[in-house]
């Protein structure tokens, strides 16, 4: 009974934890240009999310140690130093987004310009991570981010075309702009397939103790919450496509627009609704990204870690992610568009993915570590063909928009 | 007399010429023509090649190969993006004009606060006038009709300021108009 209430408790979390800034923004940005067509990056980048979430967990669980832990053990220090950098500047990017994320929403809310949110609502995610436990920040923040769920209510309430949907569900071309189309893939899977998230879960799987006895529930949280976070992502393209390209807005450039994606569904309620769960979710993942953060440096230098010690207890733990908090709101305190960071940010995640997925992927077929526990073909074959499609994708469209403006 | 060679890594066009002039016409087709015209670089990264084409440094070799394909893609971009660059501004102009009217008509109909509808219409009114300077004046001038939209978000950003609703309707329909107007202008309609 413990144990099923505990899966149930990790399915919300990974619900309310999947959706953040990345995954709004790419969604509500295809809807708009491409109607659901790119539904189908949704399910690839989610099929890939599951697999690498559910190894991550399940190399924890076996080998007692965490992915940083193990790269470093096995590859040496050149290919540690090389993985944790990439990983580390790209985290610091979504770091920025999700800031960006949280102040936007009070802005919304206020009519405060989000530049000055930016450093209350950074204090205040330091707050929580320095007064805060593991618990608190997994269960409480990251539950909270169900409010997301009323996108999908949304979509029920506006009846969209469900066989036009059934057919985005598979890949196709679009009729107008592959470049911009294949870019806009790329963030829809640089956003689904956050490093973070597989660095944050294994360090999770270990703050929570689990032991052999968990490879189920291990399985059953990554598919099912991983699923049903895809579904609320999908309800924000799904939206999008039904409310932009009807009222003449084909292109999304500012979080302005993206506002009022659930008025329609909600009335004067919608904007409240959509404020409100972006700022939570928002919240949720800026203390998730921090805690991988300081996860990656503490762990792969073999200081002191736990978000459930006290700061005096693991200091260097705490000081790292102080510092990537501090470097992250300055961007937003100077004005940057949150968007434009935040899609920057998804496409540099789906071209860093090679990096920090390929040594994973070596140590989960090593039965040094995992023992029998290792990889099936199919679970290989999957993530390397998803992630090199992300790849090979965002280094041809990638300098092509930004170039091409 | 030395001919040099230069394959283009995507499209397998051959560009071929002699001591840093382009043979005839007949052996390049208009893509690489007009790849090289834009950018005398790839010219200059020919002239590192050999006489007989062998590579000076073989190993500078995968420096170089990626160096072709970053110059490439750039070529690559400047080659399609007169036309693209138009259409995509001015759908963005259209899509922040949409915005506008989206968020004058939510608000006329109380869905959203006041102080949202001033950011947004700000916003709008900023991106319409800083795009407005970059489209075309010629043959239809487009620049001149993103000016008058950005003359009614402003107004409409204004009145919203001084908490007046009463000609936010008017607003929308103007909106509306220019909006067709340039629609149909700028071929966006099709």
């Amino acid at each position: 009974m413990k144990k099923l209430l505990q899966v149930s408790l990790g399915i919300i979390t990974s619900i309310g934890g999947f959706l953040e800034t990345g995954n709004i923004a790419t969604s509500s940005q295809a809807g708009a240009a491409y109607g659901y067509t790119p539904l189908w990056a949704i399910v690839l980048g989610t099929i890939c999310v599951i697999f690498l979430v559910e190894m991550s967990g399940r190399f924890a669980i076996a080998s007692h140690y965490t992915i940083v832990d193990g790269i470093r053990d096995r590859f040496g220090s050149n290919i540690f130093l090389l993985t944790i950098s990439i990983v580390f500047v790209v985290n610091l990017l979504v770091l920025a987004a999700e800031i960006g994320g949280i102040s936007l929403a009070l802005q919304f809310l206020t009519g405060v310009k989000f530049p000055w949110w930016s450093l209350p609502v950074t204090f205040m995610a330091w707050l929580l991570l320095w007064r805060g436990t593991f618990g608190l920040i997994e269960n409480g923040i990251s539950a909270l981010g169900l409010l997301a769920l009323s996108f999908v209510v949304a979509v029920f309430v506006m009846d969209p075309p469900w066989g036009e949907i059934a057919k985005g569900l598979l890949p196709t071309l679009p009729s107008k702009d592959p470049l911009h189309y294949s870019f806009i893939v790329v963030g829809i899977l640089g956003a689904v397939i956050s490093p973070y998230l597989f660095y944050f879960y294994s360090s999770g799987a270990l703050e929570d103790e689990w032991d052999k006895s968990y490879f189920g529930a291990n399985r059953a949280i990554a598919i099912l919450g991983m699923s049903f976070g895809a579904i609320i992502t999908a309800a924000v393209m799904v939206s999008a496509a039904m409310i932009y390209p009807s009222s003449g807005i084909e292109d999304i450039e500012g979080y302005e627009q993206i506002a009022m994606i659930l008025t329609p569904a909600f009335g004067k309620w919608g904007l409240y609704l959509f404020a409100i769960s972006l700022g939570i979710t928002c919240l949720g993942a800026t203390l998730e990204v921090s805690l991988a953060q300081a996860y990656l440096v503490a762990q792969g230098f073999g200081w002191n870690w736990s978000e459930n010690m006290k700061p005096k207890e693991n200091p260097a733990f705490c000081l790292v992610y102080t510092a990537c908090l501090m470097i992250a709101v300055i961007p937003i305190v100077i004005g940057v568009d949150p968007l434009r960071i935040t899609i920057f940010s998804m496409a540099l995640s789906a071209l860093s993915l090679p990096f920090g997925v390929v040594p994973f992927l070596i140590l989960m077929n090593d039965p040094t570590y995992v023992g029998k526990h290792r990889n099936g073909w199919i679970s290989n074959a999957a993530v390397i063909f998803i992630v090199a499609m992300a790849f090979v994708l965002s280094i041809v469209t990638t300098p092509l928009e930004i170039l091409g403006g | 007399m030395g001919i040099r060679e230069l394959i283009c890594p995507f499209k397998r066009i051959a560009v071929v010429e002699v001591l840093g002039r382009p043979l005839g016409k007949s052996s390049m087709d208009s893509t690489s023509r007009h790849c090289v015209g834009t950018h005398p670089a790839l010219f200059d990264y020919m002239r590192i090649y050999e006489e007989n084409g062998v590579w000076a440094g073989r190993h500078e070799d995968s420096a170089v190969k990626l160096f072709i394909i970053a110059l490439f893609l750039v070529s690559l971009t400047s080659c399609s993006d007169g036309q693209q660059q138009r259409e995509r501004k001015i759908r963005d102009v259209l899509s922040w004009s949409a915005t506008a009217e989206m968020v004058l008509d939510a608000r006329t109909k109380m869905l959203v606060s006041n102080s949202f509808a001033i950011l947004t219409i700000e916003r709008c009114t900023k991106e319409i006038g800083s795009l407005s300077k970059e489209l075309p004046t010629f043959p239809e001038n487009l620049a001149a009709l993103a000016g008058r939209l950005n003359m009614i978000t402003g107004s409409a950003h204004h009145e919203l300021i001084n908490g007046r609703t009463d000609g936010l309707s008017q607003h929308l329909r103007d909106l509306r108009s220019l909006e067709s107007e340039l629609r149909a202008k700028s071929g966006a309609a099709d």
